[in-house]
């Protein structure tokens, strides 16, 4: 149904002191702090730690949407710091899918309009890509939604086309931000299971930000930040929770 | 753009999101486009009743002279008469110009009129009732009597003259002028009528005679006539029949000369370009109004969905997509305002197209430039117009809508999906 992603020799993300700050002076809010980091294709890895970590403000950095106060972000071997608005909004069309917490549908598009929105952006032919849209929809429990606008689905349905939308049209990478974190616990399993599936089938890398312990069980790397430093990155067997990752801060 | 169809669906969507915020600036948008669309029907119809009545009422709309004859108005500088123009073939090749209604046949002279009582200067008119009544009206306002039969010495004064000189139908009474010879003309004529145009210095001088008596009286040959008057179908295209009268006539010999209202009441063509300008004054005044109205729409609505254009962003969306976002709800919008707009303004234009309402009781009749205005709220339609300003209209809301595009391609993608 999708292409595989590209695989050349780059890493899917790689990050060099990469630092984000918001304000100035006294108030100023260093987000991220000297992060420099290199995720391989096909990773499924968890950004995890307290709020405020700075988790969102690096996968927005990595998605190319805010400009780093310093450091260098890649994305596919191409560097997202020097890009114009319409070069960084090409890379997002074809290399990265977003999946949001809030979901994000636009709400006067139906399911099936927003799954499709970024292959349409894409210029796919309107038979492919309804035909596309359509099997998955089969395959993560949303046939016959297609038609409803997403305030008449339910929180895990909307969540699910989200991913749909995502992962449509194959990205070679998808950031996810806390997408369990409004969804109950059967929905979660079938969302994780659905974007498990994707990264073990097609090799999609998934990075996400989470709180969530189910997301951290299945990711096969947890990157742990705290005041926006790397406290801890390391590769884990699926199904281990290990326990620095829910350790209180200087624990 | 590919998927155009998938934008203008956004965009109605987008729209009905705030329906009674998009249903009253587009009903807004309608009344203005309702409004331009029958107030320039109404400039048009009185501006085509002003030029109509400064030229049906005496003048014509189109005049053939010798090209001497003005401004001194010398008796011998006529068309026609003994190895002149054969005025029958002239009448007959101006009346077989599509475009002209009637032609007429006029000789002028002037002199002094005496009743019993007392005299006063004419200005005489010699012409032919029936043709003449066919291109100008000015014989329609005969108050009494009859009109001057040909060949028999009769005249019809203006009502102002016979009051000042007591007379009246069935009063004698001594016409003296200079002929065209160097000799003094004088004979005795019947008033046969009183006629009342409405406006005074022609009511006040005004002599009207058979075209033949007048010729007699100013020794002039039976063929001798100083201008022939036309009436054209549309008085703006006047201009354009005197240009083509003046190419199938040059056969005829050089002492004709064909012009057109345009030419001779200039004064007429600077009221028209103010009705048009008064126009497209309304018209920018509207348009701005509508072009403020939307952009307000359109800026309250890309900053309630910051988010949705944060989304859009990090989907990928380029920023000529956002823009196309934004516009194609305006275009939706304007689209929708001129079909309801058409749907207000069509009734009135009708109705006014067919009944028009007459403010004369009201506003009384007016001289004005020489021209008697009445005061009819008549409108004349054309289908131009109400395109143009549906087109402008369209366009006023799309450009309207460019700032609000240009603001939503500015906001910051990660602020507007954190919510800040």
């Amino acid at each position: 149904m999708l292409d595989r992603p590209g695989t050349s020799g780059e890493p899917s993300v790689r990050t060099e002191d990469l630092c984000k700050t918001y304000g100035r002076g006294e108030t100023a809010v260093h987000a991220v702090q000297r992060i420099s980091v290199a995720i391989e294709r096909g990773e499924f890895v968890a950004l995890c730690g307290p709020s405020g970590s700075g988790k969102t403000t690096l996968v927005n950095l990595v998605g190319g949407l805010t400009d780093p106060t310093e450091g260098r972000v890649w994305v596919d071997g191409k560097e997202v710091g020097g890009m114009s608005e319409r070069q960084r909004a090409r890379l997002r069309l074809n290399h990265i899918g977003f999946v949001f917490q809030a979901y994000n549908l636009l709400p006067v598009l139906t399911a099936l309009e927003n799954a499709e929105f970024p292959m349409m952006l894409r210029g796919v032919e309107r038979e492919t890509r309804r035909e596309q849209v359509l099997e998955l929809f089969e395959e993560i429990g949303l046939e016959g939604l297609h038609d409803r606008r997403p305030g008449a689905l339910s929180g895990g349905q909307q969540q699910r086309v989200a991913v749909a939308r995502a992962v449509l049209g194959a990205p070679a990478l998808v950031l996810a931000d806390e997408p369990t974190a409004n969804l109950d616990t059967v929905a979660s399993d079938a969302l994780l299971d659905v974007m498990e599936l994707l990264n073990r089938e097609r090799g999609v890398t998934f990075i996400f930000c989470t709180h969530d312990p189910r997301v951290m069980r299945r990711a096969r790397r947890i990157i742990r930040l705290v005041d926006g430093h790397v406290e801890r990155d390391a590769e884990k067997e699926t199904g281990d929770l290990p326990s620095w990752v829910v350790e209180p801060v200087n624990s | 753009m590919k998927e155009r169809s998938f934008w203008l669906r956004v965009g109605w969507r987008n729209l009905g999101r705030h329906r009674r915020r998009s249903v009253i600036t587009a009903l807004a948008l309608a009344w203005g486009f309702a409004a331009v669309v029958v107030l320039n029907g109404i400039m048009e119809g009185m501006g085509t009743d002003f030029i109509r009545s400064g030229t049906d009422l005496m003048v014509g709309q189109i005049r053939i002279q010798h090209p001497a004859y003005e401004p001194e108005r010398e008796l011998w500088d006529v068309v026609g008469g003994d190895g002149g123009v054969p005025v029958d073939l002239l009448l007959e090749r101006v009346a077989a110009d599509p475009d002209v209604l009637a032609a007429a046949p006029r000789v002028y002279g002037a002199g002094i009129i005496a009743s019993d009582s007392t005299s006063r200067g004419g200005m005489l008119m010699g012409l032919d009732p029936e043709r003449e009544g066919q291109v100008t009206h000015f014989l329609d306002g005969l108050v009494e009597g009859t009109l001057p039969a040909s060949g028999e010495w009769e005249v019809v004064l203006g009502e102002e003259l016979a009051r000042q000189l007591r007379t009246g139908p069935g009063e004698v009474v001594v016409l003296v002028a200079p002929a065209a010879d160097g000799s003094l003309g004088n004979e005795l004529y019947t008033v046969s009528g009183i006629v009342r145009t409405g406006n005074p210095e022609v009511d006040a001088a005004q002599v009207v005679m058979g075209i033949d008596d007048l010729q007699a009286l100013l020794a002039l040959a039976p063929g001798d006539i100083h201008e022939v008057v036309g009436a054209a179908a549309n008085p703006w295209d006047a201009a354009a029949v005197a240009r083509r009268l003046s190419a199938a006539l040059a056969d005829l010999g050089p002492e004709i000369e064909v012009a057109a209202w345009t030419e001779f009441r200039p004064e007429l063509v600077d009221f028209a370009s103010l009705i048009r300008g008064a126009n497209w004054i309304i018209l920018i005044i509207v348009f701005l109004m509508a072009a403020f109205g939307v952009a307000n729409t359109m800026l309250m609505g890309t900053f309630e969905r910051r988010r949705e254009f944060a989304v859009m962003k990090s989907l990928g969306m380029r920023p000529g997509h956002i823009v196309v976002t934004v516009v194609s709800e305006a275009l939706v919008l304007g689209l929708v305002a001129v079909a309801a707009g058409a749907l207000i303004a069509l009734p009135l234009v009708l109705w006014l197209t067919h009944y028009p309402v007459d403010l004369t009781r009201v506003a009384g009749e007016q001289m004005f430039m020489e021209t008697l205005f009445r005061f009819v709220l008549r409108v004349e339609h054309s289908w131009a117009f109400p395109l143009r300003g549906a087109a402008a209209l369209v366009v006023t809301a799309v450009v309207a809508a460019l700032y609000p595009a240009f603001r939503a391609v500015r906001v910051p993608a990660a602020e507007a999906l954190a919510g800040r």
